[in-house]
């Protein structure tokens, strides 16, 4: 099955954290490869980044500054997995490196459309 | 209220938080369903009696012939699986493995049947659409998914043991499907202590539901409880499983459904109310608190103090905590501090507590006994 894991973490990570960090993400990423399971993942840039597009019925869309919703901790990145089930999905989520200082991964089934 | 403390604190420690797969999953209607609902379904459940011993328990030694036993265990794995909340864990245990209908599922909890419907379909969706896998956790896991069970034994065990209303039929048919799933449990693990302690402690308890109730449904305490109706074979065989524990040399800190089985078994093994080994009650009750440092727990432990030592040394104890705090809403705590008013000579303040009490009772037995204990204050 394929799983999209949605990496959440708060904005407000000390910088020194962040950086020691990088090569333990570098190194999961790695595993994940070899391990065969990786379809992709990309970090994201954080949400002051963000343009929400926001349509109205029967109006043009508005543009907003900003994420959709403004909540302590902000989608960071994700990855797509090819595992088995979500034993294992949740498996590789928990060994995700933010895991270990609080952060938090949703994991969600990709729709399989049916032709 | 001992009793209703010692068996009721549990519940609240044990909180509720809050469609078909794809080929080749299509196990959950087909091979689950037909294999094992049809099964245990055929029965009739709510007119047969809890089976005396594991042994005369047919179902288990049936069980124990084929593959069922693994499928059940497999079946239980999954609904007991650590991604859905407890409420659909237990909803889904009790329909697919107890094999309860949606009706009887609904009065047991007192729901609505659509509302167990929806919980249903919510949940199996989950379990299709997420790939939660239909196969008993390797080594590592399998701790953690017993542990996850055994709550919702537990807490099915509680649904029927203590009634928020009159629908004791079905409520006592709780009890015995918890049990027998505890059977289950220790006969395909009967290496794993804390099921075991599980099982003698459900056991305890359910020997002494003949004494617990008046036949209008009023609480009967335990200081009042004719002991000579509890169900001695019950207590026998608790014992027997108690035993093989302690035989294991286990020690008591390492398991929370030990403990609590060590506790019942004091007041099972004591001939009378004033014949009740206090001192050892406390100190497991200690022992419970330092694993787990809950409110509950200490209510509980300061309602054995009190026969321990005076109803005065633990109403002291229960403001040095600051208990009232900690438990306003819990209704066991203005019911257990009223009886320690009233034993203290307090009546003005125990009838205040009674009343406190009484207006956060729905059950309507439960309502009558407090009635009876404010007419009776001096």
């Amino acid at each position: 099955m394929r799983y999209m894991l949605l990496i959440y973490d708060s904005e407000n990570v000390d910088q020194e954290v962040m950086q020691n960090e990088f090569p333990q993400w570098m190194e999961y990423t790695r595993r994940l490869r070899e391990a065969g399971v990786m379809l992709g993942g990309e970090p994201l840039e954080p949400t002051p980044t963000a343009t929400t597009v926001r349509g109205k019925t029967g109006a043009a869309f508005e543009l907003t500054d900003g994420p959709y919703a403004e909540t302590k901790e902000a989608l960071g990145g994700y990855y797509m997995l090819e595992v088995p089930d979500l034993d294992k999905a949740v498996e590789w989520a928990g060994q995700m490196p933010h895991v270990g200082r609080g952060g938090s991964v949703e994991i969600r089934p990709i729709m399989e459309i049916e032709n | 209220m001992e009793d209703a403390l010692q068996d009721a604190f549990e519940r609240a420690l044990h909180n509720w938080s809050g469609g078909s797969p794809r080929n080749p999953r299509g196990w959950l209607y087909t091979v689950a369903k037909n294999r094992i609902l049809d099964a245990l379904h055929s029965r009739k459940r709510l007119g047969e009696e809890l089976p005396e011993t594991a042994a005369s328990d047919s179902r288990i030694s049936d069980l124990e012939e084929g593959r069922t036993l693994d499928d059940q265990l497999r079946l239980i794995c999954l609904c007991c699986h650590p991604s859905l909340a407890t409420r659909p864990q237990t909803l889904l245990t009790l329909k697919l493995v107890a094999g309860l209908t949606v009706n009887e599922i609904a009065a047991a909890f007192v729901m609505k049947p659509k509302t167990v419907g929806q919980a249903l379909t919510r949940a199996k969706t989950k379990i299709r659409l997420a790939g939660i896998p239909y196969d008993i956790p390797d080594e590592g896991h399998l701790k953690g998914r017993l542990g996850t069970v055994r709550n919702v034994l537990y807490l099915t065990f509680n649904e029927g043991y203590h009634s928020n209303s009159d629908h004791s039929l079905y409520r006592v048919d709780l009890c015995r499907e918890a049990i027998r799933l505890a059977r289950l449990l220790t006969a395909i693990y009967p290496g794993d202590t804390e099921s075991v302690g599980l099982l003698a402690l459900m056991l305890y308890q359910h020997a002494r539901s003949p004494a617990r109730s008046t036949s209008d449904g009023r609480p009967v305490l335990l200081e009042h409880q004719n002991r000579g109706l509890w169900n001695m074979p019950m207590i026998q065989e608790a014992d027997g499983h108690y035993r093989r524990l302690a035989s294991k040399r286990i020690d008591h800190s390492e398991g929370w459904y030990i403990l609590h089985a060590a506790i019942a078994r004091e007041h099972a093994r004591a001939e009378t109310f004033s014949a009740t080994d206090w001192w050892r009650i406390c100190t497991l009750y200690s022992e419970l608190y330092i694993r787990k440092p809950d409110p509950v727990v200490l209510l509980a432990w300061i309602g054995a103090e009190s026969y321990r030592t005076s109803p005065e040394a633990a109403l002291d104890l229960m403001e040095v905590h600051h208990l009232e705090a900690h438990l306003t809403g819990y209704r066991w705590f203005y019911s257990t501090r009223a009886e320690l008013r009233r034993r203290a000579g307090r009546s003005l303040q125990a009838r205040s507590d009674f009343e406190k009490a009484l207006t956060m009772t729905p059950n309507p037995g439960e309502r009558r006994y407090l009635e009876d204990r404010i007419a009776n204050l001096d």
